[in-house]
């Protein structure tokens, strides 16, 4: 058997002490989850629960609504996902493939909005939810709509695909145009498909910005019927400091989804959100 | 480090990631169990026979504990960032170093520390434009005290509104403009003189 070299394993040693790191605090988590309240910070007490509880699954579902959230980030991740793949592909079209008076002074005025914080949006976009809510009673403040409307196209979404379709040669979409093939069957029947590596990233970055959105959902949702899942935990963890299984089922619940569909693809999931920075480093 | 050829390398790039995923709420969440008086970290703690403390409770450790949770989840993030450019190092320049007998202390400083000068650059400034932002951290783990020792720009300007005081409040969005629009600038600026 060939020896390892010295250097290796303390190599190695890093990387599993950085892990655990890493790691533990979510172990802690799920095992707290499943603890009884009164045991949690019992002296000698474990990593493994003894006994094992559900009580705090239990109690998120029964006396907080935490079905109803999971129900509300759901939808909300939807939509916001879906409405991007639409809007932001077909702006990003416009703006790349398609010749149109002011093209790129219309980019050019949407790539400032980048640089303003979405802070400084709070106060009016909240005002205008709330006026929407005064016209419109199922819109605006206080619903889901409230949560997802400002968040239908992102000028990131559109900046991010307009990159994919400048690889796309021109010379395809002529040959189309030439068998007769309108915009929306281009787009649609060849820009799409080609376009494939670039709306998996979009959907990745959207769906994980949406799905761990807090500030604006926590502004513009005001009841539980409209809450989402990362505002329904925080109101939790606040207001709960006795019951530790509770508070730590709800962040199980809440982070668990985006985990396992990280696992699932994390290799896309890196590439996607490390897209963007490429371009600022290269 | 993972810029070697490592069985398992995939795999620790992904267990590192995996805060990256987690909302802001949750980790936040998990630290305020874990950096509770009676919690995991003080137990560690202990071991080593240090004196149990409340550090969220305290105004000289509150901001720190806050800030430890946020460095946690940024963690991953900022690996990857590093790793990808590592990997776009031209290979030859380190040939041409061993060749001209730099060892690996050297070859890191005079070729590796300048070819991720930019990283650094970009790692940086948008962490510091990620901390001026800070909200979600000290809304679950804080509320911003003790004693306001840790309330933020951002923390503040949500409780002004929710107070109505929407002066203030528009104050403190615009303060923040300028403050991130300065960063910004700083930032073009020195990745222009990299490039």
């Amino acid at each position: 058997m060939r020896s390892v070299p010295p250097r290796r394993i303390l190599l190695y040693a890093a990387l599993v002490v950085s892990s655990v790191i890493t790691l533990a605090p979510f172990a802690w988590t799920v095992s707290t989850s499943f603890k009884r309240s009164e045991d949690v910070f019992a002296p000698g007490g474990g990593l493994i629960p003894r006994p094992w509880s559900w009580s705090g699954y239990h109690d998120v579902f029964t006396l907080v609504p935490f079905a109803h959230y999971l129900a509300n980030s759901v939808i909300v991740s939807l939509v916001v996902v879906l409405a991007n793949i639409v809007f932001d592909t077909a702006a990003a079209y416009a703006f790349a493939k398609l010749r149109f008076p002011g093209r790129s002074l219309w980019f050019g005025v949407l790539l400032v909005t980048l640089m303003v914080p979405m802070q400084v949006n709070l106060i009016p976009l909240y005002r205008i939810m709330v006026l929407l809510h005064q016209a419109v009673p199922a819109l605006g403040a206080n619903t889901l709509s409230g949560i997802y409307l400002p968040s239908l196209v992102q000028v990131f979404g559109i900046f991010l695909m307009r990159q994919y379709f400048a690889t796309i040669p021109d010379s395809i979409l002529e040959a189309a145009r030439i068998d007769g093939a309108g915009e929306l069957a281009i787009l649609r029947r060849i820009v799409f498909p080609l376009a494939a590596p670039g709306i998996a990233t979009l959907t990745i970055f959207t769906f994980l910005a949406t799905w761990n959105d807090f500030l604006w959902p926590l502004i513009v949702a005001g009841t539980d019927q409209s809450r989402t899942l990362p505002v329904g935990l925080a109101l939790l963890a606040r207001k709960n400091t006795v019951n530790w299984p509770d508070t730590m089922a709800g962040a199980v619940v809440t982070a668990l989804p985006m985990i396992v569909i990280f696992v699932v693809m994390q290799r896309r999931f890196i590439e996607g959100l490390t897209a963007g920075v490429g371009k600022d480093v290269g | 480090m993972l810029n070697r050829r490592l069985p398992a390398r995939a795999f620790f790039r992904a267990v590192f990631f995996v805060p990256v995923t987690a909302s802001l709420v949750v980790v936040s969440t998990m630290w305020k169990m874990l950096l509770n008086e009676q919690g995991l970290l003080n137990r560690v703690l202990h071991l080593v026979g240090v004196a149990p403390h409340d550090w969220l409770a305290d105004p000289a450790t509150a901001l720190y504990a806050v800030c430890a949770a946020s460095i946690w989840q940024g963690f991953g993030f900022e690996t990857v960032v590093f790793l990808a450019a590592l990997q776009s190092l031209p290979r030859d320049l380190y040939d041409a170093a061993s060749i001209d007998g730099a060892g690996p202390a050297r070859r890191f400083w005079h070729v590796t520390l300048p070819g991720l000068r930019p990283t650094l650059v970009f790692v940086f400034v948008v962490g510091i434009i990620g901390a001026f932002q800070a909200f979600d951290q000290v809304f679950v783990m804080t509320q911003g005290g003790p004693v306001g020792s840790t309330t933020t720009v951002v923390y503040y300007l949500v409780q002004r509104f929710q107070a109505l005081d929407l002066g203030h409040a528009s104050a403190a969005a615009y303060l923040l403009v300028l403050v991130l629009a300065l960063l910004s600038a700083v930032q073009l600026r020195l990745a222009r003189r990299f490039e």
